[in-house]
C-alpha cells in the first residue's frame, strides 16, 4: 500500500514534467500546425546547458535556468528559420504543411540529436553536485525530495502561467485566433510573423526548462533524454486534442501514473507501450482528442 | 572492399523493398509507416521458423506472408476515418506496439532477440525479390490502376466521384505493402543472423522516411533511389561517415523545402506519369 | 479628401484577371456599394483592398498608400473588415472575438467600445460568453461586423454581409451599416442583394466580369429590377440573388 502511495507521488512528479514538455509541443501544433519533432532536442538542450554550465562555470542555478530558457528559445527560433519558416512562405494547405513540416522537423531533430550526442561524447552526463543538493523528507514510509517538490511546483506555476496567457490575455486571444485562421487574425491587425516567432521562442524556453528540471530530478542527462519523451509528448497532445490544457494534464497524468503506479499492476508489455496504445486508441475512437476544440482544427 | 560493397548492395536492396512498400502507401494517400512493423513480423517469422518451430525457411516466409495478407488491410483500415499526419501517427504507434510486444515476450527472446538465424540471404535472393517487387509496384502504379491510385491519394472525394473505389484500393495496397515488408524483414533476418527489437523501431522509421522523401515521394523508383543513396552514402563519402546523421537531416530539410518531388523529381524522367492525375482519365480507364 | 481611394486595382489568379482596373472612392459618412452577380469580382476587390489577395494599382487609406503593405498594417490604419461567410473566430467566445477586434487600439478603450457594439447589436450582449460557433448565422454576421467596429475604423469593408441570412435579419444589418456610416465611417459594401443595397447606399457601383460597368446614386440607376435586366440580361424573377428577396 505504501508502495502504491509512493508511486502515486512519483507519478505526480513525472506527470508534471511531462505536462511541461507537452505544453510547448501542443501550442506549436495548434498555432503553426507543426508537429515539431525537434521539440525533444530543445528539451535535451536545456539539460545540456545545465550540466555544461554547472561543470565549467561558477554560475548559480537561477542564472543557469534563465540561460537555459533563452538558449532553448533561440534554438527553437533557429529550427523555425531552417525548417518551418520556408514552408510558411510556400502557403501550403494544412495537410501538406503538416506532413512536410513533420519531415523538416525530423531533419532538424536528427541533426540536433547527433550534435548533442557528439557534445556529450555518447555518454550520460551527471549533474554537477554543486548545483543542487538533494534533501529528503520522510513522512512515515513515504519519501519526498526537494528535487521532486521543485519540479512539481515549477511545472505547476509555468502551466498556470501558460494557461493564463493563452486564455486571459490579448496575446493569447491573438494566438488562438491565429490558430483558427491566420487570414482573419491579420484582418483584425495581428502581425502574424512576430507572433509566430514569440510563440516559438516561448515554447522553446518551456521545453528547455522542462529538460533542466528532469536533469535535476534524475541528476543526469544524455542525448536521448528528449527523444525518449517525444512519443509520450505526442500521445499526450493526441489525447488532449488541440487547445486544451486540462486535456494535457490528464494525458500527462495517465502516462506518468501508468509508468509508476502502472508498473506495480500492469504487465510490463502494456506499461511500456502505453503511449502508443494511447495514440492508437484515441485516434481510432475520438480523432479530435478528448477535449479538442471541435472539428475546426483537425482534418 | 569487394565484400563491403556487395554487403552494401544487399542492404540497399532490402531497404529498397521497405521503401517501396512505404511509397505505395503514400501514393494512394496513406502516409503509413506500417511496413517497418511488417518487416519486424517477417524477421521474427524467419527467426522463429529457424529456431523454435524447426521448419524450413520457406514455411516461415509463408506464415509471415499469410499474416501480412490477413492483417495488412486491417492496419490500413483507419485511413478511412483519419488522414494525413494522424494516420501516420497511428501507423507509427502500430510499429512501436509490435516492437514493445516482442521485447517483452519470452517467446521472442525479449530485449535480447533471437540468435542463430541461418545466414542464407545472398545478393541473388535480394535481387530477385527486388525485381519482383518492382514489377508489382510498376503494375500497381501504371496504367489506369496507377491513375486511380494517385487520384485516391490526391483527393479521395474526387476519386470516389469518378468511380474509383478508393477504400478497396487502399486495402489492397495495405496487403501488398505488408507482404513486401514481411519479405524484406525475412531477408534481413537471414542476412544478419539474428533479430532483436531495436532493429525495427523509431530509428528504422526515420531511416525509411528519409529514403522515401529524399528519393522522391510519389513514385516507386524514388524509393529505390533514396534507399541506394542513403544506404551507400557513408561508403561513398567516407570522411562524412561520422556526420552521417547530420548529413541525412540536412538532406531531409533541403529536399522537403526545395525539392518536394525529391531526387527522382529532379530527373523528371517520368514527369508525366508522376504528375497530377486527370480524374477523367482514371475513370475512362476504369 | 476621401478615406478610401482605390485606383486602377487589378487582381490576378494565375492567368485569370478577377478584377480589372477598378476605381473607387469612399468618404466619411458614405455607404458605397458594389453590386453584381456571383464571380463579378466584388469579393476579390474587397480582399485586395484588405491585402488578402495580391493586387496591382493603388489603394490609399486615410491618405496613406497601403498596397504592398501587410494586412495587419492596413487594419492598424483603421480599416475594419467583415469577411465573406461566417467570418468569426469559432472557438473563441463572443467577448473574445470583440476584444480581438480591438487588437489595434489601446486596451483602455475596450470597455467603451464593447458598450457601443452592444448598443448597436443588443443580441451580442446577451451571448457574451458563448462560443462564436454556437451563434446563429445572423448573429455570427453581427459579431463579425461588431468585431470590425471595435477599433472604431475610419473605413469599414463588408464582403457579402447578407449571404445566407433571412430577409428580416439582413434588413436590420443593412440599416445598422447605414447608422455606422452616419456616425462618421466610410462604408464599402459588396453584396448581391441589390434591393437591400439600394435602400442604404449613397453610391452604387455595378460590377461584372471584374470591371465596374456603371455607377451612380441608387436613384440614377433606376430600380434594382431594371438594373438586373439591363446589365445582366436577367429578368427579376430569375436573377440570381440580384433582386430583392
Amino acid at each position: 500500500m505504501y508502495l502504491v502511495l509512493q508511486q502515486c507521488l512519483n507519478g505526480l512528479v513525472l506527470a508534471s514534467d511531462y505536462t511541461l514538455f507537452a505544453l510547448g509541443l501542443s501550442v506549436i501544433w495548434g498555432v503553426l500546425k507543426v508537429l515539431n519533432l525537434a521539440h525533444a532536442e530543445l528539451f535535451t538542450a536545456g539539460g545540456l546547458v545545465t550540466v555544461m554550465l554547472g561543470a565549467n562555470t561558477g554560475l548559480p542555478l537561477p542564472v543557469i535556468v534563465v540561460i537555459a530558457a533563452v538558449a532553448g528559445g533561440l534554438l527553437s527560433l533557429l529550427v523555425d528559420t531552417v525548417a518551418f519558416w520556408p514552408l510558411r512562405l510556400k502557403k501550403l494547405n494544412t495537410e501538406e504543411l503538416e506532413l512536410t513540416s513533420l519531415i523538416t522537423s525530423l531533419g532538424a531533430s536528427t541533426i540536433l540529436l547527433s550534435l548533442v550526442d557528439r557534445i556529450t561524447k555518447h555518454a550520460a552526463q551527471p549533474l554537477p553536485p554543486r548545483l543542487f543538493t538533494v534533501m529528503t523528507w520522510r513522512f512515515g514510509p513515504l519519501i519526498l525530495t526537494n528535487a521532486q517538490v521543485l519540479v512539481t511546483l515549477t511545472a505547476l506555476v509555468l502551466t498556470l502561467v501558460t494557461w493564463w496567457v493563452v486564455r486571459r490575455t490579448q496575446y493569447g486571444r491573438a494566438l488562438r485566433g491565429l490558430a483558427f485562421s491566420p487570414d482573419m487574425a491579420r484582418v483584425v491587425g495581428v502581425r502574424t510573423e512576430p507572433l509566430f516567432r514569440w510563440t516559438l521562442f516561448a515554447c522553446g524556453a518551456l521545453a528547455a526548462i522542462a529538460g533542466l528540471l528532469l536533469t535535476i530530478l534524475l541528476a543526469t542527462m544524455d542525448a536521448y533524454s528528449g527523444a525518449n519523451l517525444m512519443l509520450k509528448g505526442i500521445a499526450i497532445i493526441v489525447l488532449a486534442g488541440s487547445g486544451s490544457i486540462l486535456g494535457l494534464l490528464l494525458g500527462a497524468f495517465i502516462l506518468g501514473f501508468g509508468e509508476t503506479v502502472g508498473s506495480l499492476f500492469l504487465p510490463s508489455v502494456i506499461e511500456s507501450s502505453l503511449p502508443f496504445l494511447v495514440i492508437l486508441v484515441v485516434l481510432l475512437i475520438r480523432p479530435h482528442g478528448l477535449f479538442g476544440e471541435s472539428e475546426s482544427v483537425r482534418t | 572492399m569487394d565484400g563491403e560493397w556487395s554487403a552494401t548492395l544487399l542492404l540497399c536492396g532490402i531497404y529498397s523493398l521497405v521503401a517501396i512498400a512505404t511509397q505505395l502507401g503514400i501514393i494512394c494517400g496513406a502516409f503509413s509507416l506500417a511496413p517497418i512493423g511488417w518487416m519486424s513480423v517477417g524477421a521474427y517469422a524467419a527467426a522463429l521458423a529457424a529456431t523454435k518451430w524447426q521448419v524450413g525457411g520457406a514455411t516461415g516466409l509463408a506464415i509471415g506472408v499469410l499474416v501480412a495478407v490477413v492483417f495488412g488491410p486491417l492496419v490500413m483500415l483507419p485511413v478511412r476515418r483519419i488522414s494525413g499526419l494522424y494516420f501516420a501517427l497511428v501507423s507509427l504507434a502500430f510499429v512501436l506496439v509490435i516492437q514493445s510486444v516482442v521485447s517483452h515476450m519470452d517467446y521472442t527472446g525479449r530485449a535480447l532477440g533471437i540468435f542463430g538465424v541461418p545466414l542464407l540471404t545472398n545478393l541473388w535472393h535480394v535481387g530477385i525479390a527486388l525485381v519482383l517487387v518492382c514489377g508489382v509496384a510498376a503494375f500497381m502504379t501504371g496504367g489506369w490502376r496507377g491513375r486511380a491510385l494517385r487520384a485516391a491519394g490526391q483527393d479521395p472525394k474526387v476519386a470516389y466521384s469518378m468511380g474509383v473505389n478508393v477504400a478497396n484500393l487502399q486495402l489492397v495496397v495495405g496487403a501488398i505493402s505488408a507482404v513486401i515488408g514481411v519479405v524484406a524483414g525475412f531477408l534481413y533476418a537471414h542476412y544478419v543472423g539474428y533479430v532483436d527489437p531495436t532493429q525495427y523501431g523509431f530509428a528504422m522509421v526515420v531511416q525509411v522516411i528519409t529514403m522515401v522523401i529524399i528519393g522522391g515521394r510519389g513514385h516507386w523508383m524514388g524509393a529505390i533511389i533514396g534507399a541506394f543513396l542513403i544506404t551507400s552514402l557513408p561508403l561513398i563519402l567516407r570522411p562524412l561517415a561520422e556526420w552521417r546523421d547530420v548529413v541525412n537531416g540536412a538532406l531531409l530539410i533541403v529536399v522537403a523545402v526545395l525539392l518536394p518531388a525529391g531526387i527522382f523529381g529532379v530527373f523528371g524522367l517520368f514527369r508525366r506519369r508522376a504528375g497530377p492525375v486527370d480524374p477523367a482519365e482514371a475513370k475512362a480507364g476504369h | 479628401m476621401s478615406d478610401l481611394i482605390v485606383r486602377d486595382l487589378s487582381v490576378h489568379y494565375g492567368g485569370i484577371r478577377a478584377v480589372r482596373g477598378v476605381n473607387l472612392e469612399a468618404r466619411k459618412g458614405q455607404v458605397v456599394a458594389i453590386v453584381g452577380p456571383n464571380g463579378a469580382g466584388k469579393s476579390s476587390t474587397a480582399r485586395a483592398i484588405m491585402g488578402l489577395e495580391p493586387a496591382t494599382g493603388a489603394v490609399s487609406i486615410s491618405g496613406r498608400e497601403v498596397l504592398g503593405h501587410p494586412t495587419s498594417m492596413r487594419a492598424s490604419l483603421g480599416v475594419g473588415f467583415v469577411p465573406e461567410g461566417r467570418g468569426v473566430f469559432g472557438p473563441l467566445s463572443v467577448r473574445e472575438n470583440l476584444l480581438l477586434g480591438g487588437y489595434c487600439i489601446d486596451s483602455k478603450l475596450h470597455t467603451k467600445r464593447l458598450d457601443v457594439i452592444c448598443e448597436l447589436f443588443p443580441v451580442l450582449g446577451r451571448r457574451f460568453e458563448q462560443h462564436a460557433s454556437s451563434l446563429s448565422g445572423g448573429e455570427q454576421q453581427m459579431l463579425a461586423v461588431g468585431r470590425a467596429l471595435m477599433s472604431d475604423p475610419a473605413v469599414l469593408i463588408c464582403d457579402e454581409p447578407s449571404m445566407g441570412l433571412a430577409p428580416a435579419v439582413s434588413k436590420t444589418l443593412f440599416a445598422t451599416l447605414r447608422t455606422i456610416a452616419d456616425r462618421g465611417a466610410a462604408v464599402l459594401l459588396g453584396d448581391q442583394n441589390a434591393g437591400r443595397v439600394f435602400a442604404v447606399a449613397d453610391e452604387v457601383c455595378v460590377m461584372r466580369l471584374g470591371s465596374i460597368i456603371a455607377r451612380g446614386t441608387p436613384r440614377s440607376l433606376g430600380s434594382p429590377d431594371e438594373l438586373a435586366s439591363h446589365y445582366f440580361g436577367t429578368d427579376s424573377g430569375s436573377s440570381a440573388g440580384l433582386a430583392d428577396t
